[in-house]
């Protein structure tokens, strides 16, 4: 989880959540929206530079974070670039049957660059700011208060679980419980087992213990108020007509 | 199989967040339902959005040598439901985009609507036509037909998107299942089984939980007895 520690640690942690939101999000609505890899390629690097150079993002953590779709990617490529019984003419070369096509070898390299271009916007929001930030938001934006609620708790409840079944799975390891794929397969049930009954007798402990202290509606905590800052929203909007702009005319102009 | 954020061209990401949408919707409705009538009902949801969220990071050792993560989406069906599935695996989802940069926010719809809405449905489905064979075979069949699915889901979604230009879309969606075949298949067989697995292990150990979400029938007085 480098990215929720990149975003507990950000130099951005006390920004308002809408201010970071209208940057990262606007710039990946223009990523999203664009055709053009020219506009993909401008907002993978000034995502990349904002995230690195002014949000101080570290530079492993927005690393792995970008190549974790990597292999998803890489496979989709690969089955838009290659086809059987191509035209000769969109051709670019052939392995067997296997025709790989000038046209669906543009088609891999636009959804990638758009891809990669959307993750770093993405990436510049989760890691510059807590999950408990954005809940906090989701709510103000009138998310249904149950959700919210739910959503919250799973985060509280995430890292006691991960840490039990990472317990569970090197007790299981060091008694040989991964020596074969049969041994494996049944100490990954039993691991999800343990972990399931603990998250449950954790809620149930949890429940009774609010009971008792008049629990009914939801458990909230006061949000850290966060001043907007109207030179960061102002820069973001400067950043965000030139991008919508460029993304324009490059529909209009048919640039590649 | 997660689609990468903004890989979809925008009107696909759109239409399938649209056909996503009353799905989540009816099970955000059942959630407040459920946490309305029954306060501690609430922890129980979190713990189980949890346990999800755990099953899915699980690498899990495959037949042919390839790793891969489960859903969820089958043994979350068969433990919870699936209208509650579809509003769990929302913030699921939405928390893998965010935490691990699994998948995205542009195409959150499309995930939701292969890995949150098809495949739990399927599951339930195969779960309830099954009801007279064995436990065992119910609940593999329902996990697995629940990991097909959402792989088809998935192939069907990437193949409308990108459909071939001589082929078009029939022969893009047999490419794209063909390539994802290569992980997904035994990613089905391997989940299905562990999901056994696991539902046997709960057995033994959580019988009343297992009783009170419906899908163990309470034991007879008998077997009470003869285990006391």
């Amino acid at each position: 989880m480098r990215i929720d520690e990149a975003a507990w640690a950000s130099p951005w942690r006390h920004r308002a959540t809408g201010d970071k939101a209208l940057l990262a999000l606007g710039m990946l609505l223009v990523a999203a929206l664009s055709t053009s890899r020219t506009v993909s390629v401008l907002v993978l690097a000034l995502a990349a530079g904002v995230a690195l150079v002014v949000a101080r993002i570290p530079a492993r953590t927005w690393l792995s974070a970008l190549s974790a779709p990597a292999a998803f990617v890489a496979v989709g490529s690969v089955a838009l670039a290659v086809t059987i019984g191509a035209d000769a003419a969109d051709t670019l070369a052939s392995v067997g049957a296997v025709d790989i096509t000038r046209s669906g070898v543009a088609q891999a390299v636009s959804a990638s660059l758009r891809s990669f271009a959307a993750m770093a916007c993405l990436v510049l929001l989760a890691a510059t700011t807590p999950m408990t930030d954005l809940l906090a938001w989701l709510r103000r934006l009138r998310v249904p208060e149950a959700m919210v609620d739910i959503a919250g708790l799973v985060y509280r409840m995430l890292f006691a679980l991960l840490d039990a079944s990472r317990s569970v799975r090197e007790a299981q390891a060091a008694r040989l419980g991964y020596r074969s794929g049969r041994m494996a397969r049944r100490s990954i049930g039993m691991l999800l087992g343990a972990v399931l009954l603990r998250a449950w007798t954790r809620a149930r402990r949890l429940e009774d213990g609010l009971a008792g202290r008049g629990y009914t509606t939801s458990l909230r905590t006061l949000p850290r108020q966060a001043e907007t800052s109207p030179a960061f929203v102002g820069i973001s909007a400067l950043v965000l007509s030139g991008l919508v702009s460029l993304s324009v005319s490059a529909a209009l102009r048919g640039w590649p | 199989m997660h689609i990468a954020e903004g890989y979809l061209p925008p009107l696909h990401a759109a239409a399938w967040t649209a056909a996503a949408a009353p799905f989540v919707i009816h099970g955000t409705r059942e959630v407040a339902r459920l946490v309305r009538e029954r306060p501690g009902a609430r922890l129980l949801l979190g713990a189980a959005g949890a346990f999800t969220f755990v099953l899915s990071a699980i690498k899990l050792p495959s037949v042919t040598g390839s790793s891969s993560h489960p859903t969820g989406a089958g043994v979350g069906a068969v433990l919870f439901g699936p209208p509650v599935m579809a509003a769990l695996g929302t913030v699921v989802l939405l928390f893998q985009a965010l935490l691990l940069a699994h998948g995205g926010l542009t195409t959150l719809g499309a995930n939701v609507f292969s890995m949150a809405v098809a495949g739990p449905w399927a599951a339930y489905a195969v779960y309830r036509l099954l009801s007279r064979a064995s436990s065992g075979i119910r609940v593999f069949t329902a996990v697995a037909v629940a990991d097909l699915v959402t792989y088809c889901v998935t192939a069907t979604q990437l193949a409308l998107a990108f459909p071939d230009a001589t082929g078009g879309f029939a022969s893009a969606w047999t490419r794209f299942l063909g390539l994802f075949a290569v992980t997904q298949i035994p990613l089905a067989v391997v989940e299905g089984i562990i999901a056994v697995l696991l539902i046997g292990a709960l057995r033994t150990w959580a019988p009343d939980e297992l009783a009170e979400l419906g899908v163990l029938q309470p034991a007879p007085q008998g077997e009470e007895a003869a285990r006391a």
